[in-house]
């Protein structure tokens, strides 16, 4: 008798200790054996001993990939953007100021400023005129509005940023804030490549949005106005990996692609070039694509 | 008999076990939490967002980067320095041991587990900003695994200086929860200065990891996966793609640093050449650029300077997951639930400095106030001072007229308008 109760005790304090400590516990534990390979990798590679010489494929040549992006379905309808400071600037006559994250053109029904780059290329495979491109990039606000939705420059080139306001701004985007006085400027040097498009915004005026990525080389496009864009000397005869990106869809992984329906796993979109070719793409997005 | 009092010392005994498993479950799974680093969540979900819809990471991917992370920086008890890309140069595995593990002390009496000891309560085992008191707090405590700082003398997008470091160690945050730790020893100090920037570069490292890993894993191609895996834990890509450039930026720092010339003597009142005509005159100047477009001050510190010009931002830390100014989008309470289900500690705006207090977070010194307004302050709304409209001389006259502000009646009338009040309005 008297040893059940003990035992019953025994379960009721264990139970309470137990069901007392409910902590998340989902979270992945790293495994030891895991942890020792990994670190066996580290000191093989350090003594030099590990050996990477793999076959890899040359460019046999140069290509130009080309083509459109179009919207199917109904125009989207751009929300308002609420202008909390400055109306007199930002809003003149109390206008109405919208979102421009999707913005479709409604006679071609292009879709503007669609970023379009080759994810990794090695630097020996791109052509003379794709690198090291020094000049400066304009990039202007008026009406707190950034004139360019969608800026994409190499990593050698600087952005001369303007301010055609009466009120003063400041630049935001990866690595650097800095003010932009009324009729002043600013010069942004970007410090290292951006995998993927970052976010520019001035703190002022916190509705003011555009976006930004610098590249190693030249293997990049926005689209204009009608979706139309070009890459030139682009490696042929070598797969090159794309990367096509939207601010609102984020990576575009669903298009109809010269009409047939196609899945770009996470917005990568693989090509191998013939030399001397122009491939175009006729690119058709769903307006299900922009909606989250 | 015998039997009898044999079966009472054994149930005795069971008792005694059995209640002293009790408490020791009790003890090591509720009174002290075992220490293990977390999980980015709140990073993973934010990859898995920029990744398109219907995309999430699968276990295996999770579970790869937990053990690249172990791999490289070990664990809360037992810290590793991984012998690859001068990684070494930066942190003392020796160093990160003194902060490390639980409070302890040696046989000679010195502090062991000093991290836990004065700054897990806050900043948490991961240093994530989310230790037990966090939520209490306000401003919020700092996450290092953003690997931004804010109070430093280098610019904006770099690392602070190990200088840098000490210097809040030393003399904590003002008007923040951030204390002193000037008590402590010098080696102490430096210890924590290692411990911090330990649980950047592994906060950081784990961002890549996270960044990089949905290229290593392909559900409509299940084979290739063991391959992609190898990869993703080779030497060759974990360290160039992964460590090295964190590793550079943290070696980048001393160099990177603002170097600024001496406040000119004549504001200084313990010098010979001090004049107060120029410390006015100076003060002066610095009031009419606070009003420019120039210098932009105005517009987020407010025309009285009580830093209520622009108070609907938000930092970059708060930010990154969702643009909460974006109170009428559609998705804000549903982003919002599940950012606070992932432990995020509900948004705060950032506000301005209301520069009548006199209480200056990053130090009060004019070089302080310097390196602020020169170089702006990372990770918030403050940008740094345009370089080819502000000179050096320029900006003394701000620092002098910043440092009047809380001596001067707020009710002082003042020019409350911009300069170009007409063009604008």
């Amino acid at each position: 008798m008297a040893k059940q109760r003990r035992l019953n005790l025994t379960i009721v304090v264990l139970l309470a200790a137990v069901a007392g400590c409910s902590r998340s516990i989902d979270d992945p534990k790293p495994v030891m054996s895991t942890v020792e390979t990994i670190r066996t990798g580290f000191a093989s590679a350090t003594d030099g001993s590990s050996s990477g010489t793999a076959t890899v494929a040359e460019p046999t040549g140069y290509a130009t990939l080309r083509g459109t992006f179009k919207y199917a379905g109904d125009l989207p309808t751009p929300a308002p953007l609420q202008i909390i400071k400055d109306a007199t600037v930002c809003a003149p006559g109390g206008k109405s100021v919208v979102d421009q994250n999707l913005v479709v053109d409604s006679a071609t029904k292009g879709i503007a400023n669609v970023l379009i780059y080759v994810d990794k290329v090695p630097e020996e495979w791109v052509h003379e005129g794709a690198k090291e491109d020094t000049s400066e990039v304009v990039f202007d606000q008026k009406e707190c509005v950034f004139l360019t939705r969608m800026v994409a420059i190499q990593t050698s080139q600087s952005l001369r940023v303007l301010n055609s306001d009466p009120v003063g701004h400041n630049l935001m985007v990866a690595g650097f804030n800095q003010t932009v006085p009324s009729g002043g400027e600013s010069i942004y040097k970007p410090l290292k490549q951006l995998r993927t498009p970052e976010k520019m915004a001035c703190a002022v005026h916190p509705w003011m949005t555009a976006w930004f990525i610098n590249r190693d080389n030249g293997y990049f496009a926005v689209t204009a106005e009608d979706g139309s864009f070009e890459i030139p000397n682009l490696p042929a005869g070598v797969e090159l990996d794309f990367r096509v990106w939207q601010e609102k869809s984020g990576p575009i992984s669903q298009v109809a692609l010269d009409g047939q329906p196609t899945k770009w796993s996470k917005g990568k979109m693989s090509i191998t070039l013939e030399p001397n070719e122009v491939r175009e793409l006729d690119v058709i997005v769903d307006a299900s694509v922009f909606n989250k | 008999m015998i039997r009898s009092d044999h079966l009472s010392t054994r149930s005795s005994f069971q008792l005694v076990v059995s209640l002293s498993l009790c408490s020791l479950l009790w003890l090591s799974g509720c009174g002290e939490p075992n220490a293990e680093f977390s999980f980015n969540r709140i990073y993973a979900r934010h990859q898995e967002n920029l990744n398109g819809k219907d995309f999430v990471f699968v276990p295996q991917q999770k579970q790869a980067v937990v053990d690249a992370l172990a791999a490289m920086f070990g664990t809360p008890n037992d810290p590793y320095v991984a012998n690859v890309d001068g990684l070494q140069d930066v942190l003392d595995v020796d160093r990160l041991r003194v902060a490390a593990g639980p409070v302890n002390s040696d046989e000679y009496g010195n502090g062991e587990g000093l991290y836990r000891q004065h700054c897990v309560h806050c900043h948490g085992v991961t240093g994530n900003g989310r230790g037990p008191t966090a939520q209490f707090l306000n401003p919020y405590p700092r996450d290092f695994t953003k690997g931004t700082f804010k109070f430093k003398s280098t610019p904006i997008g770099f690392k602070p200086t190990n200088e840098d470091l000490r210097r809040i160690l030393n003399n904590g945050i003002n008007g923040t929860a951030m204390p002193s730790f000037s008590l402590l020893s010098e080696g102490e100090i430096e210890a924590l200065v290692d411990y911090v920037k330990y649980l950047s570069i592994r906060g950081e490292v784990e961002r890549n990891l996270l960044e990089l890993s949905p290229d290593f894993y392909d559900a409509d191609d299940p084979a290739t996966n063991d391959e992609s895996l190898a990869e993703f834990h080779s030497p060759g890509f974990l360290v160039d793609e992964v460590l090295s450039g964190v590793v550079e930026g943290w070696n980048a720092a001393a160099e990177a640093a603002t170097e600024v010339n001496a406040r000119p003597k004549m504001y200084d009142p313990n010098s010979e050449e001090y004049s107060i005509t120029e410390l006015i005159a100076s003060q002066t100047r610095g009031r009419e650029l606070y009003y420019t477009t120039v210098a932009n001050c105005f517009s987020c510190h407010g025309p009285g300077q009580l830093g209520d010009g622009q108070i609907t931002d938000y930092d970059q830390w708060t930010k990154e997951f969702f643009d909460w100014t974006k109170k009428n989008d559609e998705n804000y309470d549903s982003k919002l639930n599940e950012f606070l289900s992932m432990q995020g500690l509900p948004p705060r705006n950032i506000l301005p400095r209301n520069l009548r207090k006199g209480i200056y977070r990053g130090g009060r010194r004019p070089l302080d106030l310097y390196w602020r307004i020169h170089n702006g302050i990372d990770g918030t709304p403050m940008p740094a001072a345009n370089k080819a409209a502000l000179q050096e001389n320029d900006i003394w006259d701000l620092v002098n007229y910043v440092l009047s502000l809380p001596y001067e009646p707020a009710s002082h009338p003042g020019v409350d308008l911009a300069t170009n009040e007409q063009e604008i309005n």
